[in-house]
């Protein structure tokens, strides 16, 4: 499939298509905005708190500086976090599930085991417990401990695909014109799970999205510098609640984190469209 | 045959799904009478419209199925009934009691965690049936009316009964409010001859004992001809073709009536002149311009391309849309 | 002799065949043998047809399924060209997989949905190295579209199946089937799922691949219609619970039924002519009830529900297939003749 042809798939699809083109700002903001856009790190006693301005257009914050500026500098981290982790927790899960599914027998049975044992591990508390014997301070190993936590559910998934695809009729077909278990698996059998996997790698994001935020918050991870759950953590932890004025320092890191979440969520209908031919009408 | 009184009246029906790719033209001005006692097949192959039409007949149509224009109107009981206007409450209190229907997929009908008979005591409750006894004695006998065993499938559940047992329970139960009229959509395709055979002679039985009209949707030419009394042939949702069983296979005029008796074997028959209609069923999104048969029609004149033909009578009861219909007649 | 079978050159010999799986009821139950196949014999020959006609749950798709060698049987003997292919070595064991071909029940079920009709058929093609390049690829997958009577190819070479109608994706199942160029090939319910006024032409195209290449054919139905028209010149094999209850030259199992099950099959079929099918004596089962595999009748499989049984006679002992006439077998204590209808 050209380029040209997804553009057009992806236009197909309003919703989907504001979602993608939100998900490109807000990636283009994070990564690109911070050498465009400099940091305000100037304290302003006399404005804390004042209000939208053209030059300021999201208010200052509890120390005068530009909120703005703030959440341009504060998407890098949060952004990488969730697409490390999305991208490791759905490797994982698609080699584990799908090896699962294809070798089956003993393998199977213990692969299976493997996940039963992590679903029933509570997630949050376990982080909660391991955020205070390590020490979370980089995002690679929070993205890391965040992958490992994740993956189960969706190799559990990749498998039972696996397991469905194999026994349509035309694996057996392939099987019988000999086309080989290379063919078989790269050709007949990922090609379909590729739009299942593709949608599960966004939802994995969009969890890793909340619970390195929710440990953030609780400030559970020392992490220094500028991040959007950073933000939500001090306008909490430092009364920012009490104030009038202080609405847009509370709301905006809240709203960028959902804005996120939901254009990502958005834009995986495209990606199903994209994926599953059957899907897109016939031309 | 005598013809009993007009029981149904199908005016002008034009049904439209609504789809990603546009409308799709389901049902396109379809007209059609019904008559009491009698048998009328609906006959027509995948994407004609056919199922569409039977399910808008009691408005079970999905909500994305949207009633275009026309009529359908019962005159039962000395009763009217026009379903287009009747609201949700009084369409639920007519179906069952007035037309019953057994739909394809039906054998899916049951609720998998209850026993035949609470559902059989459910659809008696619901229809104002109070006597719990009453309702089980009339069960009963319906049961052994379809050569069923009533104590051992009322204590069933649906995975205990096969699916020839299965479509016999639910042919039961729609006759247990002693409807008028059933409507069957491919109720015979997804079973085994010698079950089909069971449910066919059960079908004529009800026929001549109960004296139930019926409507009887498929794709299969041979029930037509062992059951209907008359047959409607649809082609792109509409009626291209109606006529008595005999006008139908003896003297079918329009090229797809006549293509669908050739295209189909049979085990006594001889092979001679047995050949399909070329070319595939028309996308009811994009619809050729003028007779949408054009496209598989073994003669189509330049007319075909420009006009769509209406239904006409050619003779007693004998109706054809084709341009064509004079000079195709033997 | 195995019942059936001519001295000509056999491409395909079943002999005694058994196929059973063991299966446990419950968590704690006990394993039972579920016998699917029960001692099933025949010998097809180069460029035949057998019609394998019966039920749901007979064992008709089984049978495709192991003479097409994706299901290996328990017991009993599978031979092509002479020689059993689970026995024999890997390379010669997927040369005979090449050379044995199905074409299945549903064409929605077998093309893949996310290939293009082009990768379909052209995969076989350079996997066995038939072309050498894109452009040798694309010439021959039209000309097998071509073959198979989908022009103009251009309208179709570059869709997904999803674009087609049912009857258009059997037709590229069947070219892609030819890749290989099959010798013998299996086709389990190959038509029944087709809308009737298209479902002639795929039978007729099987048909011109017989004449053209010499195909050998299993027909797999459950409509007696359709095998007679398929297999007119061939032969049909009636299966009643993992048996051959009755086989022999096509129109005479149609016009001279011996076996009740047979002849009872061919009076309830309903016939797409008034007349014919309302004047149709039907004769009545003695229960409509199929056994279940698990639990299987003593004696002939047939006899709870056969109106003919021999009281004494068929619940005691289970008949085996004996020659009736030359080429027609029967598996019955107490067989008919004449015509049903």
């Amino acid at each position: 499939m050209s380029l040209n042809e997804i553009l057009q798939l992806i236009r197909k699809d309003k919703v989907g298509m504001v979602g993608f083109f939100v998900l490109l700002g807000l990636i283009l903001m994070s990564y690109v905005g911070p050498y465009v856009i400099p940091l305000d790190e100037v304290v302003r006693v006399d404005r804390i708190y004042e209000a939208p301005t053209l030059a300021h257009p999201l208010g200052m914050d509890n120390m005068g500086r530009d909120i703005f500026s703030e959440i341009v500098h504060g998407g890098r981290d949060v952004l990488t976090v969730a697409i490390l982790t999305g991208v490791l927790s759905t490797l994982i899960a698609f080699f584990l599930g799908a090896f699962s599914g294809f070798i089956g027998g003993k393998i199977d049975t213990f692969i299976m085991w493997v996940v039963d044992v992590f679903l029933t591990i509570p997630r949050f508390p376990l982080l909660l417990v391991l955020a205070a014997v390590i020490t979370l301070d980089n995002i690679y190993l929070l993205s890391g401990l965040l992958a490992i936590l994740s993956w189960p559910p969706l190799a559990r998934s990749v498998r039972s695909q696996v397991l469905s695809v194999k026994t349509r009729d035309y694996i057996e077909a392939a099987k019988l014109l000999d086309l080989g278990t290379y063919h078989i698996i790269f050709k007949e059998i990922l090609p379909n799970l590729m739009g299942y996997v593709i949608i599960n790698f966004i939802f994995s994001m969009t969890a890793a999205v909340y619970s390195q935020v929710g440990l953030i918050f609780l400030g559970l991870v020392p992490l220094s510098g500028q991040n959007w759950g950073l933000m939500i953590q001090m306008a909490w932890t430092r009364g920012a609640i009490f104030y009038t004025g202080s609405l847009a320092y509370i709301l905006a890191p809240i709203i960028v984190i959902a804005l996120f979440q939901w254009a990502a969520i958005a834009f995986s209908r495209s990606l199903e469209t994209i994926f599953n031919p059957r899907l897109r009408g016939a031309s | 045959m005598a013809r009993g009184e007009k029981v149904l009246t199908v005016e002008k029906l034009s049904i439209d799904y609504i789809s990603r790719r546009g409308p799709v033209q389901a049902v396109r001005n379809v007209s059609f009478d019904l008559y009491a006692g009698e048998n009328l097949c609906i006959i027509g192959e995948s994407g004609s419209g056919k199922t569409t039409m039977g399910m808008s007949l009691v408005k079970l149509s999905p909500p994305s199925a949207v009633i275009k224009k026309g009529t359908i109107l019962y005159t039962l009981g000395g009763k009217e009934y026009d379903v287009r206007s009747m609201s949700e409450a009084q369409l639920r209190a007519f179906r069952w009691k007035e037309v019953a229907m057994v739909f394809q997929g039906a054998l899916n009908a049951f609720n998998p965690v209850i026993r035949i008979k609470k559902q059989f005591l459910d659809t008696g409750w619901a229809h104002n049936m109070k006597d719990n006894k009453e309702i089980l004695r009339r069960s009963e006998e319906l049961l052994r009316f379809v050569q069923l065993d009533p104590k051992r499938v009322l204590n069933s559940y649906q995975h205990e009964l096969s699916g020839g047992m299965k479509q016999r329970v639910l042919i039961a139960m729609s006759l247990l409010l002693n409807p008028k009229i059933l409507i069957m959509d491919e109720c015979t395709s997804a079973l085994d001859i010698l079950t089909q055979r069971t449910i066919i002679n059960l079908l004529k039985k009800i026929k001549e004992e109960m004296g139930i009209a019926f409507i009887f949707v498929s794709h299969d030419l041979s029930l037509a001809a062992e059951l209907a009394d008359r047959i409607v042939t649809i082609y792109a949702g509409r009626v291209v073709e109606m006529g008595t069983t005999e006008d139908i296979f003896k003297n079918a005029v329009h090229p797809y009536t006549r293509g669908l008796i050739k295209a189909t074997p049979t085990v006594t028959g001889n092979e001679e002149g047995l050949t399909s209609i070329k070319g595939t069923p028309p996308d009811l999104i994009r619809l050729p311009a003028g007779c949408k048969f054009n496209p598989r029609c073994e003669f189509p004149t330049t007319q075909c391309y420009q006009e769509e033909p209406e239904l006409v009578s050619i003779g007693k009861d004998h109706y054809v849309a084709c341009l064509k219909a004079d000079q195709s007649r033997d | 002799m195995s019942p059936a079978s001519k001295p000509t050159s056999p491409v395909i010999e079943l002999k005694n065949l058994v196929k059973s799986y063991n299966v446990r009821s419950g968590v704690m139950g006990k394993s039972r043998e579920l016998r699917i196949l029960e001692n099933i014999s025949f010998t097809l020959n180069r460029g035949e047809i057998l019609s394998i006609v019966g039920e749901s749950g007979c064992g008709k798709t089984t049978v495709g399924k192991v003479a097409a060698g994706i299901i290996k049987p328990t017991s009993g003997e599978i031979l092509y060209e002479g020689k059993n292919p689970w026995t024999l070595p890997k390379h010669e064991f997927t040369e005979y997989r090449r050379k044995v071909q199905m074409i299945h029940q549903d064409p929605y079920q077998s093309l893949n949905p996310v290939q293009r009709i082009y990768d379909i058929i052209s995969a076989p093609l350079f996997r066995h190295k038939k072309v050498k390049n894109y452009k040798e690829a694309r010439e021959k997958v039209k000309e097998l579209l071509q073959r198979v009577d989908l022009s103009p190819v251009d309208d179709f070479i570059d869709k997904n199946p999803h674009q087609l109608s049912g009857g258009q994706r059997q037709r590229v199942a069947i070219a892609r089937t030819l890749t290989v160029d099959p010798e013998f090939i299996v086709a389990d319910e190959a038509v029944s799922m087709l809308d009737i006024s298209i479902r002639l032409s795929v039978v007729d195209l099987m048909l011109k691949l017989k004449e053209d290449l010499g195909v050998t054919y299993l027909f797999i139905t459950h409509d007696l219609a359709i095998a007679k028209y398929f297999g007119k010149g061939g032969r049909i094999a009636v299966m009643y619970l993992g048996r051959i209850m009755e086989t022999g030259p096509t129109l005479e199992i149609i016009h001279n039924p011996m076996h009740p099950y047979t002849r009872i099959l061919l009076s309830s079929i309903p016939e797409a002519d008034p007349e014919k099918t309302r004047s149709k004596k039907h004769i009545q089962l003695r229960s409509l009830d199929i056994p279940s595999l698990m639990d299987l009748p003593k004696g002939c499989k047939f006899h709870p529900r056969c109106p003919l049984w021999l009281a004494g006679k068929c619940d005691q002992d289970e008949p085996s297939l004996q020659e009736a006439s030359p080429g027609h077998w029967v598996s019955c204590f107490n067989p008919q003749s004449g015509p049903v209808a």
